[in-house]
């Protein structure tokens, strides 16, 4: 009897356990961001309208279930910041593929002519975390890394 | 056998049902709390939502202005809408000089509507992407990028990242246009100026309005004149024995004139609302590095568009 119900006790627990574990934390994009915009320091950004982004980066916006998307537009600056929060089942390296081919292409765009943003794109963050993904080029990239890290 | 005893006393056989039922209590406590941080979650995703939608209904678009010289012909381009702007209904001058059909300089004329740029592409080089950037104009309908020289463009040479990575030539970027472009904005210049004297500089200008001209006979082409730079710029590039001044800035305009002159294409002198009282870019809206411009000096330059317009192209018959 005794045995019986320490089992069951067992059961029990384990089930509220997994009940805990098994839906991970999914932050509001928005969130992170005000928390990037509060401790980066960021030139004047322009918000891309979530039907823009397909001018600029090639992901799939169909697989996409929450964006902001953020860029200096001063000409000058190379500063981007890209959080995705994907749709279920969604590959999200499939979207860190494109961020790594962002990061190039905005290299050889930049290279010759503003080599001084170079540290930004070379240093870029392209992190993913279950169902989110994010491209970043700062002037302090490990602190909007960190940010995105301990959203979750 | 009494220590046996009392051990049997402590062992209540109802003891771990008690310890279960403690449990589901805790189980279900967590579960609220839990539900109801997702529900508050849900809640201020909802408030941002309609914050945003509250800010995207202040940008009305604007009204049509009477004896503004018609667009009867600007169509829906299948391009994404711009964003537009708060100042886009700013008031316009009644008592405008009439317009002089045989004069390639466009002076002010009545604002035109947003829709007049459905089928118009900008083609430059990074002072025009901000314009597509800061949602001034839509995307589809800018061509720009950083590092856009003249003489690249007259060479064909590739010019623009597309978003695979690849850079392609002004002339695979238009056809990737979803539009027939019936007005073709060009403002091209400003890199080049250092590097080269505006004599020869000026002559691949006129292969790049030569090649656009034949490709769109029928657009109304509008070359745009090369913005000032601040004087903190011009000293900087004095220190690197480099000649770009705003004088050169002002000798090259001349010479974009006299090409639109010869070309039978419009002059559109923007410069004129970004230059102070001293001639230099205009502190409030330059970018940091004294060429570029911050958002309300692209929108400076979109109201510049609306309120300089011309209703035809100029033929060299004229």
């Amino acid at each position: 009897m005794k045995k019986s119900i320490s089992i069951m006790i067992a059961i029990v627990m384990l089930f509220s356990f997994t009940a805990c574990a098994s839906k991970a934390k999914e932050p509001a994009i928005a969130d992170i961001v005000a928390k990037i915009k509060a401790d980066v320091t960021l030139p004047e950004m322009a918000e891309i309208k979530k039907e823009d982004i397909q001018f600029y980066i090639s992901v799939p916006t169909a697989d996409i279930e929450e964006v902001s998307y953020m860029m200096a537009g001063d000409g000058i600056s190379a500063d981007e910041i890209l959080i995705i929060k994907v749709k279920d089942k969604v590959d999200i390296k499939s979207f860190t593929d494109v961020f790594e081919g962002r990061k190039k292409s905005q290299a050889e765009l930049f290279e010759p002519y503003a080599p001084d943003e170079m540290p930004k794109i070379n240093s870029a963050v392209i992190d993913a975390k279950g169902r989110y993904a994010i491209f970043a080029v700062t002037s302090n990239n490990e602190k909007v890394k960190k940010i995105f890290a301990d959203s979750f | 056998m009494k220590r046996n005893n009392a051990r049997r006393v402590k062992l209540n056989p109802r003891a771990p049902l008690i310890i279960i039922f403690f449990m589901i209590i805790i189980v279900v406590a967590i579960i609220a709390i839990m539900f109801s941080v997702y529900v508050k979650d849900d809640i201020n995703r909802l408030e941002l939502l309609n914050i945003e939608f509250d800010d995207n209904t202040k940008t009305a678009p604007s009204t049509p202005q009477s004896g503004q010289p018609t667009a009867s012909n600007a169509t829906t381009s299948g391009t994404s809408s711009g964003g537009g702007t708060s100042s886009e209904d700013a008031p316009v001058s009644s008592n405008l000089p009439p317009i002089d059909p045989t004069s390639t300089v466009v002076g002010e004329s009545a604002s035109v509507e947003k829709s007049y740029f459905d089928n118009a592409v900008f083609i430059g080089d990074s002072i025009s992407k901000g314009l597509k950037i800061y949602g001034v104009l839509p995307p589809g309908n800018v061509i720009a990028d950083q590092n856009v020289g003249i003489p690249t463009i007259a060479a064909n040479k590739p010019a623009y990242m597309n978003t695979s990575g690849t850079k392609v030539t002004l002339d695979q970027a238009l056809g990737g246009l979803s539009y027939k472009p019936e007005k073709v904005y060009v403002m091209l210049g400003l890199n080049g100026l250092p590097y080269y004297t505006n004599e020869d500089h000026i002559k691949y200008y006129y292969t790049v309005i030569q090649n656009l001209k034949a490709k769109y006979p029928e657009a109304i082409i509008y070359v745009e004149s090369v913005t000032p730079i601040t004087a903190a710029a011009e000293a900087d590039y004095a220190r690197r024995k480099m000649e770009f001044t705003n004088k050169k800035i002002l000798g090259f305009n001349e010479l974009i004139k006299k090409m639109c002159e010869d070309e039978k294409v419009y002059y559109l002198n923007v410069r004129d609302v970004l230059v102070d009282d001293k001639g230099e870019l205009k502190a409030n809206i330059a970018s940091p590095d004294g060429f570029h411009f911050i958002k309300s000096g692209h929108e400076l330059l979109y109201q510049y568009y609306k309120t300089h317009t011309v209703p035809k192209v100029l033929n060299s018959e004229d």
